[in-house]
């Protein structure tokens, strides 16, 4: 009986895996192989072996710098997801009112909408003469965020912020209540009763939803095009402009490996944020 | 040739697999598949094409919608094919010289479609029927701007500094105009770079796409830009203070039209389509929404478009671009525009 | 002067009161325990005392002082959760330390009471342990020793045996009743099982539906129930509905029965009687016939039916000189009870004095 049970197992995960290797694997397997080819105008591309095209990336700084603006404006994003998102979760986890459903709605309502909807939202906010500036222009000032960081990371943010808020009301969720009153009847105040016993249990969840956000923001591509404008560069954009743009598909796929390698680097780099014994 | 074109053999084989989904059921008409953009020049082509001229001719398209280089991409990729994925391509010039370069397309001649032979000269190609076109003009806000633009040169000018912008996806017709300025060729890229570099220096606006470029010029962000003529018509239309200019270099041109690959399924059909294309009535049709210029000569505009479109007499250099030096020349300079004018 | 005292406590959700005007007085070192079936504000009530709940009306004063208003972390309550609410990611000594470091107890100091407290719980080897490496028993030992590391003035306990195991139970509730009494610790406790706390407490309340029905020892309540429902729910009386004159009682389906104490006025009544205080025999107050007799080892069990509606439970010793005789299901037989074991209750539910016998001793009880 013993002997049968991983085949067993394997004839349950079989499928499934099958399913992933087809449609995950086998394309990024493509993709790689693409990367290693050469581009050429006419015959757009030849297939051969070469590192030319991560060559490329590498020896040159302007490669970097997007690298390096696409980590900061996600990493950005990360943080002040969780510090905007936590109290509202919090919040939403521990409230008993009947309105809560309601509330939740209205924190999931955004996301019926596309990103890009929303961000055509946040340029008619933006927008020179549009309602921001109109009203700081009552005040004789201006505020021109359009084509700015700024205005990325805003827009950035209001895409990822209610999916931090979904998982890490469901964090908070999981703890026990009890947890924050027996902290609290030994004598911690509501916020050492937080700090103390409900933060490092909530932390893994925590550094979870953060590390969704900052994935989400590492791939942005609809909010930093139509808000920080030509001039602002992002891995994604890049990926594509090279791919539609330029026609340069290996060069593309070496793009795309290097954003998704740097993405699962720092990912599993943050790991090590949190101490062990808290790790789930 | 040793190389195996992996990613067209792989479009290819998508493409077979999405076929079933683009038959239509067979009518008394007869069906081609028309490869094209979506979203209004569609619609477009359905009301001013199809729906008045080409449906009396018992033919009838089904659809194929997508951007252009996957359309591209997918007639390379198959053209080693007995029967191909489309009859009728819309491309730009310049995707329709390097695919005639590369023999996949059909020569179209007036025995098979006869408005050919109405074609304006300069805009044609033996392989290719142009659809629409628009000179590319400088763009300026006539409140604030009042004695207009005359060359591409002013936009470095420094009475205009910070008011200078345009829509970036166009960054490549850009570079002909200030290679025509600089060099009085379209393809002088050393010198465009030149006076490319002293535009951005002069605080030059770039937008992510062409709508962006028009309320700019409302906002009084930009009081001077390059645009397709086409384009100020619209924008115009929609009430933003703009107006064209005509360079006195001359202007580079837009030109859109349809091509038939030589393994179309029904050529025929496509044929008459094109030549539908070409009739005046047509053409006028496109004029009037979107602002694009008659490609025949039996066309002729009237009433407020014909105002809005009008060249100036005398008329300007209009030049097509020179397909054969600008794709070569093409990673090149995109390369450079990423790195430089994109780059702050 | 009573040690802890609450008075006229009200805790109010919406329309329904979860405690209504609860008033008690608890003495330094005394294990009360709040009884009651779920939902009849045992609970509320102890949370109110911790301070984990508001309440909407009445006051909570501790040595004299009114805590009503102060927050749990102010109040010195050593609170033992049903589920213990361990922190799961702290160990077992740090779990013990943590009332101590809100404190800001020296560190020295607070090491050696912690080792007191493990000690104490016999926990000294497992102070490295993770709670979730612990066996359910012994993460209620620690739960207790958490909350006694603070010296608490009231060691509050919510259902503290529910989740040990049935054979766990008994040794648990004593040990915890040694080291109360060890350590004379102001005890409330709450709890469903009224063996439970008839085994652990100095006193009982009984409350149904936010009220306090009864406060007294085991012995008043057992002995002298002061409504119906504290008569069924400590000791499982037979409960007959009926009323009462001086010639007896007559249940609602007709059944007359003697009554053994002689109590003043008429009218609607309920009568309470013990299982283990009827004799089953050959003359009595009241006959009927066997239903269903059963052999539990040291007791006997016998169903009895007075009539089509009316069913008693009667239960005696299986052996020894008063041993119950077995009856045969169909068997007629008669019912007889001392007055002393007979309890009246009027259309009120409040009990109706026996004008024969012992009215001294139920004074002496209230006083």
């Amino acid at each position: 009986m013993r002997q049968k049970l991983p085949l067993a197992a394997a004839g349950l995960l079989g499928p499934a895996t099958s399913v992933v290797v087809l449609m995950l694997a086998a394309p990024l397997a493509l993709l790689f192989r693409d990367s290693l080819n050469r581009f050429d105008v006419t015959e757009l591309m030849i297939e051969t072996v070469t590192a030319a095209n991560y060559t490329r990336f590498f020896t040159e700084t302007f490669y970097w710098e997007v690298l390096r603006t696409t980590i900061l404006v996600a990493a950005t994003v990360a943080v002040l997801c969780v510090a905007l998102g936590l109290p509202l979760a919090w919040r939403l986890a521990r409230t008993t009112s009947r309105w809560k459903s309601l509330m939740m709605l209205l924190v999931i309502l955004p996301l019926f909408i596309g990103s890009t909807v929303r961000t055509v939202g946040w340029m008619i906010l933006f927008a020179r003469n549009g309602m921001m500036d109109s009203v700081a222009g009552l005040f004789g000032t201006r505020v021109d965020l359009m084509y700015t960081t700024t205005a990325v990371i805003i827009g950035t943010l209001s895409v990822n912020l209610p999916f931090m808020v979904l998982t890490l009301q469901s964090v908070f969720e999981g703890i026990d209540d009890r947890l924050t009153e027996a902290a609290q009847g030994l004598g911690a105040t509501p916020s050492r009763a937080f700090w103390r016993v409900v933060w490092p249990l909530a932390l893994p969840g925590v550094m979870i939803s953060a590390i969704l956000s900052f994935i989400l923001g590492m791939n942005a591509y609809a909010t930093p095009v139509l808000l920080g404008g030509p001039r602002f560069q992002m891995m994604a954009p890049l990926v594509f402009w090279e791919f539609n743009t330029n026609s340069n598909w290996p060069f593309s796929a070496a793009l795309a490996f290097i954003l998704m390698a740097t993405t699962l680097l720092l990912t599993s780099l943050s790991n090590f944020l949190v101490p062990r014994r808290y790790r789930a | 040739m040793p190389e195996v074109f992996s990613r067209r053999t792989l479009l290819a084989g998508a493409g077979l697999l999405a076929a079933p989904a683009l038959i239509r059921s067979a009518h008394a008409e007869e069906t081609f598949i028309l490869g094209t953009w979506g979203g209004d020049y569609q619609r477009l082509q359905m009301e001013n094409i199809e729906k008045p001229i080409a449906s009396k001719l018992g033919i009838a398209s089904v659809v194929d919608v997508a951007d252009e280089l996957p359309r591209v991409a997918k007639i390379m990729a198959s053209r080693r094919l007995p029967r191909g994925q489309m009859d009728v391509a819309c491309v730009q010039a310049v995707q329709a010289y390097s695919m005639a370069e590369a023999g996949v397309l059909e020569e179209l001649t007036p025995d098979k479609v006869p408005n050919i032979a109405h074609v304006k000269a300069g805009l044609g190609m033996t392989c290719f029927a142009p659809h629409i076109w628009s000179p590319q003009i400088l763009s300026y806000n006539p409140e604030r701007v009042k004695s207009p633009p005359t060359s591409f040169a002013e936009l470095a000018d420094p009475k205009y500094k910070d008011k200078v912008g345009f829509p970036d996806v166009n960054y490549f017709y850009v570079m002909m105009a200030a290679s025509l300025y600089a060099s009085g060729t379209s393809t002088d890229f050393v010198k465009a770079k030149e006076l490319l570099t002293k535009v951005n220096a002069n605080g030059l606006h770039l937008y992510p796409s062409t709508d962006a470029g028009g309320p700019p010029f409302k906002s009084g962000e930009i009081d001077v830009g390059v645009m397709w003529l086409a384009r100020i018509a619209m924008w115009q239309n929609a009430g933003i203070p703009v107006a064209a200019a005509f360079p006195k270099e001359g202007c580079i041109l837009y030109v859109s039209g349809m091509v038939v690959p030589k393994n179309a399924p029904n050529k025929k059909a496509a044929f008459a389509y094109i030549n539908a294309m070409l009739e005046p009535a047509a053409q006028i049709g496109f004029a009037e929404h979107m602002g694009y210029l008659p490609t025949v000569t039996t066309a002729t505009l009237t009433g407020k478009v014909a105002k809005q479109l009008a060249m100036p007499d005398p008329e300007p250099k209009l030049m097509p671009p020179d397909f054969a030096v600008t794709s070569k020349a093409l990673p090149d300079v995109t390369d450079w525009w990423k790195k430089t004018i994109q780059h702050v | 002067m009573s040690y802890l005292r609450l008075n006229g406590l009200t805790k109010r959700y919406g329309d329904t009161l979860a405690t209504d005007a609860v008033s008690l007085e608890i003495s330094k070192g005394e294990l009360i325990v709040l009884l009651g079936p779920s939902g009849c504000g045992k609970t509320t009530t102890l949370r109110m005392i911790a301070g984990f709940i508001e309440a909407t009306s009445g006051d909570i004063v501790l040595e004299g002082q009114a805590i009503t208003g102060l927050p749990a972390h102010r109040r010195e309550m050593g609170m033992v959760f049903q589920n213990y609410a361990l922190f799961p990611h702290l160990s077992v000594a740090r779990n013990v330390a943590f009332g101590l470091e809100m404190r800001r107890m020296k560190q020295a100091e607070r090491d050696e009471r912690v080792a007191e407290m493990l000690q104490l719980v016999k926990l000294d080897r497992l102070a490295d342990r993770l709670p979730r490496q612990l066996s359910g028993g012994q993460q209620q030992r620690v739960a207790i020793a958490r909350a006694l590391a603070i010296h608490p003035k009231v060691l509050l306990l919510d259902e503290p045996l529910s989740n040990l195991d049935a054979e766990l139970r008994q040794d648990v509730a004593r040990e915890i009743r040694l080291l109360q009494q060890d350590r004379k610790l102001t005890t409330i406790m709450v709890t469903h099982d009224q063996q439970e706390a008839m085994a652990m407490a100095d006193r009982l309340v009984v409350m149904r539906d936010g009220q306090v029905q009864q406060v007294g020892a085991q012995e008043d309540l057992y002995e002298r129930p002061a409504t119906p429902f504290v008569a069924r729910f400590i000791g499982n009386s037979n409960l007959l509905v009926g009323s009462h004159t001086d010639a007896g009682f007559r249940t609602e389906t007709g059944t007359h029965i003697d009554l053994a104490g002689r109590y003043q006025g008429a009218g609607r009544a309920t009568l309470a009687l013990r299982p283990e205080r009827i004799t089953l025999g050959e003359t009595g107050q009241v006959r009927g016939t066997i239903v269903l007799s059963s052999y539990m080892g040291a007791t006997v069990e016998h169903v009895v039916a007075l009539d089509d509606q009316t069913r008693l439970i009667a239960r005696g010793a299986s052996s020894g000189p008063a041993a119950t005789p077995r009856f045969a299901g169909g068997q007629s037989v008669f019912l007889s009870w001392p007055a002393a074991s007979e309890c009246l209750f009027d259309g009120g539910d409040a009990p109706i004095p026996a004008l024969s016998h012992s009215i001294n001793e139920r004074i002496s009880s209230h006083a």
